[in-house]
Order: C-alpha cells, then structure tokens, then sequence
C-alpha cells in the first residue's frame, strides 16, 4: 500500500471514530431529561469516550479507534420537583449529569476534526491524481 | 532508466518524502483529540544527501546466512520525529493543532505539485531532444 493511500486509511479511521463520537453526544443529549422513574433510582448516567492510537496490521498503517465508553462518574445534578414520581423525601429529584453547553461544544470540537479529516482525504487524492496525470 | 539522471532522482526523493509526510500528518490530525498524543513530523529531506543519493534507511536487516529472509516491507529513508516543543496543548496532554497540521498539508500539496511539474518538464524535454512529439 502506497504513503498517499496509507494517509487515506488513517484520515478514515479518524472520521469513523469522530462519528461515533457524534453519536455518543447525541445519546447524551437526548437523555438530558431522561429521570429515574422510582425514588431510589438512578437518572441517566453521561457517557464519555476516548481514543486511542493503534497499528493496523493488515496494512501496516497507523489508525485511530475508540478506546473506552465510560460512564462520567460526575455527581447528578439535584431538582427540586416535589410531584414527579422520581422525588425522595425532601422533593428533590435527581437528574442526569449531562450539561448541554459541554455537549455542544464537544459537538463543535468533533465536527472540526472531522472535516480537518475530510481536507486530508482530499489532500491525498489531489497528490494521487496529480500523479496520475504524469503518466499523460 | 529516468533513476539514472539527476533531476528525476531528485523529484522522486521530494515525492516520496511528500508522501510520507503526508502520511505522518493524516495520523497527527487522525490523533487531534486521543489523550497524550504528540504531533509527529518527518525530517525535512538534506539537499545534500539527497544529491549525493545517500539517502538511506536508518534500519536495515542483515542477512547472515543464506536462508535469511529480506524482509519485504523496507524501513522509510524519512525519520518521523516527534515534537517534543509544541505550541500548546490540552489538558488530556495532546498537543494536535489542526490549523497548524492543515498548513503543512496544504504546504505539502504544492510542493508535490512542484515537484511533478519538474518531473514532466524534464520528460518533455527528453522526448524533445529524442525528436518524437
């Protein structure tokens, strides 16, 4: 496998873990409101992931994977909502410990690599095609 | 045969180191957001060892015996390094800078470009001075 097409692999690996990234965020802003349904139990938990740097061996280049999908073990936030189902003594309802504007930003963050990803994809075509042309 | 003249052994060496960078860089900006990762750049090419063509690999496989097996993937010529100085970096220790990264793509892109465009001149003018159009 040649360099241009190596760099492509790796510009793709670095796309697919930013999608699932994209999806991890979205799961965690769709259960921002997502509240346990008896006192004693537990809201949704955050999900946080990390990546790691790994060889490819069948093609000997270097690829980027997800490495963990943990939960955020930050404390749940505290509701005062006395009627819901979910409420212990005092009125308080625990709630996921999911802050939206983090999730957003981290949103932003994920796009940016992803299309710094895509500008190299394209980089590596124009230089393959450039050396194709030579062949002319 | 073009090996044997210069100009295209020159082309070829910046071609190839153009590649490798490129490489180098996808897997920086693959990296831009996992934990303690540190951009990596190659060696910029030495005019000099380029001409002289002694730009080797820095590891190579000895063969002692006969029943040795070269192995088939040969080491780059180029030495990716690591930077050790960057600019600044985020708290999970990773020092990618996607503009910065991008830059060197968009560096490499032309130089590529360069370098091709020598490539086919010198060959239009061999197929000049050979006499066929």
């Amino acid at each position: 496998m040649d360099e241009l097409s190596k760099s492509t692999q790796t510009a793709i690996s670095g796309m697919k873990v930013q999608s699932q990234r994209l999806r991890v965020i979205s799961e965690n802003l769709a259960n921002a409101d997502s509240l346990a349904q008896t006192p004693e139990g537990l809201p949704y938990r955050r999900k946080v992931m990390t990546f790691k740097n790994e060889l490819d061996r069948a093609t000997g280049t270097n690829v980027v994977k997800v490495d963990k999908v943990r939960a955020d073990s930050a404390e749940f936030q505290r509701r005062y909502d006395p009627k819901h189902p979910a409420a212990d003594r005092d009125g308080y309802v625990l709630a996921p410990n999911v802050n939206p504007l983090i999730e957003m930003m981290d949103m932003r963050e994920a796009q940016r690599s992803y299309e710094a990803n895509m500008n190299v994809i394209n980089a590596s075509r124009s230089l393959l095609s450039r050396t194709i042309e030579m062949l002319r | 045969m073009y090996d044997d003249l210069g100009i295209f052994k020159m082309a070829k060496a910046q071609m190839d180191w153009i590649a490798q960078r490129q490489e180098v860089l996808a897997s920086n900006i693959a990296n831009a957001n996992t934990p303690r990762y540190l951009p990596k750049d190659i060696k910029p090419l030495d005019f000099k060892e380029v001409l002289a063509g002694t730009a080797q690999p820095d590891v190579g496989a000895t063969t002692t015996n006969a029943k040795h097996i070269v192995p088939e993937v040969t080491p780059s010529p180029f030495k990716a390094v690591t930077q050790r100085r960057t600019f600044e970096s985020t708290p999970d220790g990773n020092a990618v800078i996607l503009e910065e990264q991008i830059a060197k793509v968009g560096d490499a892109n032309s130089k590529y470009n360069a370098a091709a465009a020598l490539f086919q001149k010198y060959q239009k003018m061999i197929k000049t001075a050979s006499g066929s159009r």
